[in-house]
């Protein structure tokens, strides 16, 4: 059986391929999607035929046409959307941010971090409980 | 041989060149002329006005160290005239002292201005008490404008220091900022290139992928850290009661369940707690302790301790443990961001932590310093201000 999708949703190429390249090194073999921006995503996930189904989306914040911020907030008004796991992946490390995102509804966060060693170890720290809980295996974590 | 002259020869008057105004109200040109030649010992600079609309003028153009106000004179008297130099903001506070002929229900009168701002003589003046009295007033005039002048200078340099430190912490977020894009695809595709292509490669070509991955790496770590040290600074408090005993005891926690098999004898005072920032004191306690996880971590058995002393009245916190400590020697480079005192081989880090401690103690109005000895073990001492800290 294929790995369940992952939709990663950011702007640039670079990134993007760093993410991509944190998830294998996380040993995360899933099947990755990328949109270029937040329309795009939603286009993916809202076709009327053969929609996208990801198990995770990883969402960057900053991104033309449509940002991180209305992507959350359209997806979590969308029935079909709205108990997806969303995980948001941005440069930004403030409080308050998260604490934003986290009312908005999102399940996790992830900080770009310079150091591609903590990047891998963080992106394996927020997915992974989330795609065992998925599958119906137990929680990661005490 | 020309005699040296110190711009204030008189003890009572303040070390400063400007001299002070005194105010002479009198109607009788005689009794100006007697008082100006009394005063005029004094050194300071003495404005006269023949009426009390006259003083008025002059109390609107400058400030008086004091105002002497003659009662009796015709048109307005005294009285009246001190009643509108009070309503004056410039002037409501300066001292009068007024001459009177005699005192009959005067005195009742004197009584109804503020105290300490009014005083009186009765004539004939004598003078060493006219003197005297004057010189109380241009003392204090002098020191005030002293201390004015001194607070100004104060608040421009507080500002410009707030000012210089502002600037400084927005180039530096800046700077690391816009390092961050590039230096994450290096440090990333360099990584990723060593994993997928290090068999393509010989042993020369390896050993350049490994030391270009490692200088990647270790940049990596500093701008990241870099960047979190800057948002310390910037962040704003938000202050309330934070149990520091509860937050220690879980960051223990979290250090022993990463490596199980230390024999670490860990060692938390109860009911630690002070005002601050929940967040902020977090990442203190966190980097001290998980320093003194890092560097017990030589020894078989070792012990770490939060707790709180007594150092001349005030209460203070501290970590301690039984690891490598340093040589006080060096002490001074300990709270400087990048600074390391071991070698990274020997205890890994980015010299972050402590600089980081100290900005957060700082936030806090408090105080951060050490105490080690090389293979003894090292003690954190801090203090955070605010009424439950004491």
């Amino acid at each position: 059986m294929d790995e369940p999708i992952i939709l990663l949703v950011e702007d640039d190429l670079n990134n993007a391929a760093l993410t991509i390249m944190a998830l294998k090194e996380a040993r995360l073999d899933n099947k990755v999607v990328v949109a270029a921006d937040g329309m795009q995503a939603l286009e993916l996930l809202l076709a009327p035929s053969c929609p996208l189904s990801p198990v995770l989306v990883l969402l960057d914040l900053a991104m033309p046409r449509m940002d991180g911020w209305e992507t959350l907030r359209r997806m979590r008004r969308d029935g079909r959307t709205a108990a997806l796991p969303v995980i948001v992946v941005t440069s930004s490390e403030q409080e308050e941010v998260i604490e934003r995102l986290r009312a908005l509804g999102a399940d996790g966060y992830i900080h770009k971090s310079v150091s591609f060693a903590r990047f891998t170890a963080d992106i394996r720290e927020a997915v992974l409980p989330l795609l065992k809980t998925k599958e119906g295996a137990p929680r990661l974590g005490p | 041989m020309a005699q040296k002259i110190a711009p204030d020869s008189t003890a009572s008057v303040p070390g400063i060149s400007e001299k002070a105004n005194i105010l002479v109200v009198d109607d009788r040109p005689e009794n100006l002329l007697a008082m100006e030649a009394l005063l005029s010992m004094l050194g300071q600079n003495i404005v006269t006005a023949r009426s009390g609309e006259e003083a008025l003028r002059h109390v609107l153009a400058m400030d008086f160290a004091v105002i002497l106000l003659d009662v009796r004179m015709p048109d307005m008297d005294g009285f009246e005239t001190a009643a509108l130099i009070r309503e004056r903001p410039r002037s409501k506070d300066t001292p009068i002292i007024f001459i009177t002929a005699a005192l009959k229900n005067e005195d009742n009168i004197f009584k109804g201005y503020a105290a300490g701002a009014v005083d009186y003589i009765i004539k004939p003046v004598v003078p060493d008490i006219l003197r005297s009295k004057v010189l109380i007033f241009v003392d204090l005039a002098l020191k005030n404008a002293e201390l004015r002048r001194l607070n100004e200078r104060l608040e421009f340099q507080t500002a410009a220091l707030a000012a210089a430190n502002k600037e400084l912490e927005a180039f530096s977020y800046s700077v690391s900022h816009d390092l961050r894009a590039p230096l994450r695809g290096i440090d990333g595709f360099s990584s990723m290139l060593a994993r997928l292509y290090a068999d393509k490669l010989d042993e020369r070509g390896k050993e350049l992928l490994e030391r270009l991955q490692a200088s990647s790496d270790k940049m990596a770590r500093l701008i990241d850290d870099l960047l979190k040290l800057s948002r310390m600074s910037r962040k704003e408090i938000k202050s309330e009661s934070v149990d520091l005993s509860a937050l220690a005891s879980s960051i223990l926690q979290r250090l022993s369940l990463g490596e199980p098999d230390r024999g670490v004898k860990l060692v938390v005072a109860d009911g630690l707690a002070a005002e601050g920032d929940r967040g902020l004191l977090g990442i203190l306690l966190e980097n001290l302790l998980s320093n003194a996880w890092k560097f017990t971590s030589k020894r078989p058995k070792a012990r770490i301790e939060f707790g709180t002393t007594r150092r001349s009245g005030k209460k203070v916190f501290f970590v301690r443990d039984d690891g490598a400590g340093f040589d006080m020697a060096v002490v001074g480079k300990l709270f400087i961001p990048f600074q390391r005192l071991h070698a990274a081989s020997e205890f890994p880090g980015t010299g972050i932590g402590l600089a980081t401690a100290q900005r957060i103690v700082a936030r806090h109005g408090g105080r951060i310093w050490a105490e080690a000895e090389v293979g003894k073990g090292a003690t954190i001492f801090f203090t955070l201000q605010g009424p439950a800290n004491g």
